[in-house]
């Protein structure tokens, strides 16, 4: 199943897009979309250890905008957004 | 009565704005009226900052601050406020506002911490990334705060 991932802030800048569409088995969870990431930036920094962190601190939001943790398994939804750490105002 | 909204002048083609907020929260009800105002500031972590790129999920943005909001006047037993937040999206150069908060009550105690409430809350929990320019010509992305699940 194809899942589009929304990026914002950082994330932007480290995977040069705003979203990313990558393959996943069904049911995958969030903590295989975070791997996933990280597996990305291992290949394309050399393992940088700031935007590993980064991704590692980051949170994911549903479809139904709620923040959701790692064993949340993506059934229906075709899109998460994943959500650095953050500091508005 | 609650109003939010990110302003992108790119998009909306319109900046945030104190006139707005003050005709907003206009009540003769209220005997008090609170206006935060958060500028860009020259000087971070002895930066010289030219200005800030903000980022945010803009749904979510606006999810959170209803929410904040709701949260507010149940914690300070609030049956009358308006509320008005306009947060900037895009370039905002030194000194201009990235954010508007604005509150009014019938008392000054209660405009005070709702309006102390709404800015502490957002800036940990509203969706929303900057990104400072310095002077040297550097930018870089703030580290900001981790989102917990609520």
């Amino acid at each position: 199943m194809k899942i589009k991932i929304k990026l914002f802030g950082n994330c932007k800048d480290i995977f040069r897009s705003s979203v990313l569409q990558i393959n996943f088995t069904k049911n995958a969870k969030v903590k295989n979309i975070r791997n996933k990431l990280i597996e990305i930036i291992e290949e394309k920094y050399s393992g940088n250890k700031a935007y590993k962190d980064l991704v590692k601190k980051s949170a994911f939001c549903s479809e139904r905008d709620e923040i959701v943790n790692d064993s949340y398994v993506l059934n229906k939804d075709k899109m998460i957004s994943i959500i650095p750490p953050i500091g508005g105002g | 009565m609650f109003h939010a909204a990110i302003i992108d002048p790119k998009k909306t083609k319109k900046i945030i704005s104190l006139l707005r907020a003050e005709k907003f929260i206009k009540d003769f009800d209220a005997g008090a009226s609170i206006f935060f105002v958060g500028n860009i500031r020259k000087n971070n972590n002895n930066k010289n900052v030219t200005g800030v790129t903000y980022d945010a999920f803009d749904r979510l943005v606006i999810k959170t601050f209803k929410k904040i909001y709701t949260e507010g006047i149940k914690k300070f037993k609030l049956k009358k406020a308006k509320v008005f937040i306009e947060h900037a999206k895009g370039y905002v150069t030194l000194g201009k506002p990235s954010i508007i908060i604005a509150v009014s009550c019938k008392h000054r105690s209660e405009a005070y911490q709702l309006s102390r409430y709404l800015i502490e809350q957002i800036k940990i929990r509203a969706p929303i990334w900057k990104k400072e320019y310095y002077k040297n010509q550097k930018s870089e992305w703030l580290k900001g705060t981790s989102v917990k699940i609520r």
